[in-house]
């Protein structure tokens, strides 16, 4: 596929992406109102990993937080997900 | 004009208006929100509270550049849109059309990368037209203005992330000047369709429901719109168009192509093109601001109809040269006919 493609446009999002998405809500007991973002970055900046994965939670009233994951966002697993968005000492960026 | 693709694009369109202060751009939006055309339309602005204003649907929203990626400009997006875009589409049946307003001094960049960004947005929303209102009287000095080193010309990013420029308050200007501001804007972006105003009063056609996004769209309105561009030696952003037939292979595309948006991304506002791949039976067609790509097959080449490939970068300093080389190594075939 050449750089940049999807999928022919589907009737909805990735089913995969949003079922991340409801782990996360699940995970942190997030209101449908907080927007939940995950996405495959493969920037190539100087000091950046060639592929990360982000997940961003936005509640409408609060500080936005994030986190990374250096995993392929179709390889990530609950257990990813728990030992990342659960931890203590959370690999996470307030806004 | 709907095409058939079109009409089976049941995303709810975006408009994003950006401009100077003083530009009319609250004068546009006042039009847009009193004028008979038949749109519910939703409204995310930065001065009012959530109000109604007859079938309008009015949202306040405060700047926030949220970074996906540790500063990295490919991954800004604007927390704030996030936010509410997905509020709004829980209200879907309320509105057919959504209008975003940016500050005067806003980068266009994250705003247009937030339907990049998400899947979700992207599957529910269809960035169609970015709309850029110049006060043709001032906006020279805006462009001319010399910035500190890293810090960037808003006025020069409006311009270059444009579909369409609005050239407001013509009366207030001669007819020289008007012609200078139309050369320097066609110098930042060769493309755009420049629609010339008084009190902001235009067809809003013209900018509403455009499909600007849609290459196909938009090249069969004005064929020559992705290569059409003069060679500027002395502008930092420029447009720079290629045209090349044949058909590309794809192991030498991808390569070129990651490269050059890893290494020129920061200073590539917008790409867009339509594609011949090797093999393909459809067009590939893509739009890009800065390092995010979005691109899909279109539709089938036609019988008879030559692979050529069109395309336009639009950016900072950008070397004419060196992009239609790297572009034409990619090459599979040269002048094939299907």
């Amino acid at each position: 596929m050449p750089l940049g493609a999807r999928s022919p446009r589907q009737p909805g999002p990735s089913p995969q992406l949003r079922e991340l998405k409801e782990t996360v809500r699940r995970l942190l007991g997030l209101d449908e109102d907080t927007a939940v973002m995950v996405r495959q970055l493969a920037c190539t900046e100087p000091g950046c990993p060639p592929v990360e994965t982000v997940v961003a939670v936005l509640p409408m009233d609060g500080a936005a937080r994030r986190w990374t994951l250096h995993v392929l966002a179709d390889r990530i697993t609950e257990a990813d997900l728990r030992r990342v968005l659960l931890a203590t000492d959370q690999d996470q960026q307030n806004h | 004009m709907t095409t058939t693709a079109e009409s089976r694009d049941t995303r709810v369109p975006v408009t994003v208006l950006t401009g100077f202060l003083g530009s009319g751009k609250t004068t546009l939006l006042n039009r847009i929100l009193t004028e008979h055309h038949g749109m519910r339309i939703a409204v995310i602005e930065n001065e009012f509270g959530e109000v109604g204003i007859d079938d309008a649907l009015v949202l306040d929203a405060e700047e926030e550049i949220f970074e996906m990626n540790n500063g990295c400009i490919c991954c800004t997006v604007r927390g704030d849109l996030i936010r509410i875009l997905g509020a709004l589409m829980r209200r879907r049946e309320k509105f057919d059309h959504i209008l975003i307003e940016t500050t005067g001094l806003a980068d266009p960049a994250p705003v247009a990368q937030t339907f990049f960004m998400d899947d979700e947005i992207a599957a529910q929303l269809r960035l169609d037209a970015i709309v850029t209102l110049v006060d043709t009287a001032h906006v020279l000095q805006h462009l001319d203005e010399v910035k500190p080193e890293g810090v960037e010309n808003e006025a020069v990013e409006q311009i270059a992330f444009a579909d369409r420029v609005v050239l407001n308050k013509t009366d207030l200007a001669d007819e020289e000047t008007i012609g200078h501001v139309i050369r320097r804007v066609r110098a930042i972006n060769s493309g755009v369709r420049v629609i010339p105003a008084q009190h902001a009063r235009i067809d809003l056609q013209q900018v509403l429901d455009v499909g600007a996004f849609d290459l196909e769209r938009v090249l069969a309105d004005d064929p020559s719109f992705l290569t059409d561009t003069e060679h500027q030696h002395d502008a930092t952003v420029t447009s720079v168009g290629i045209d090349l037939p044949g058909e590309l292979d794809e192991d030498k595309l991808n390569p070129w192509l990651g490269t050059l948006l890893r290494t020129k991304g920061v200073d590539i506002f917008r790409s867009k093109g339509i594609l011949a791949i090797a093999g393909a039976p459809k067009q590939y067609v893509f739009q890009g601001v800065h390092m995010l790509l979005d691109g899909e097959f279109g539709r089938d080449w036609r019988d008879g109809e030559e692979r050529r490939n069109r395309l336009v970068f639009i950016g900072r300093n950008l070397d004419r040269k060196e992009l239609e080389r790297g572009f034409a190594a990619c090459l599979a075939t040269a002048g094939a006919v299907a």
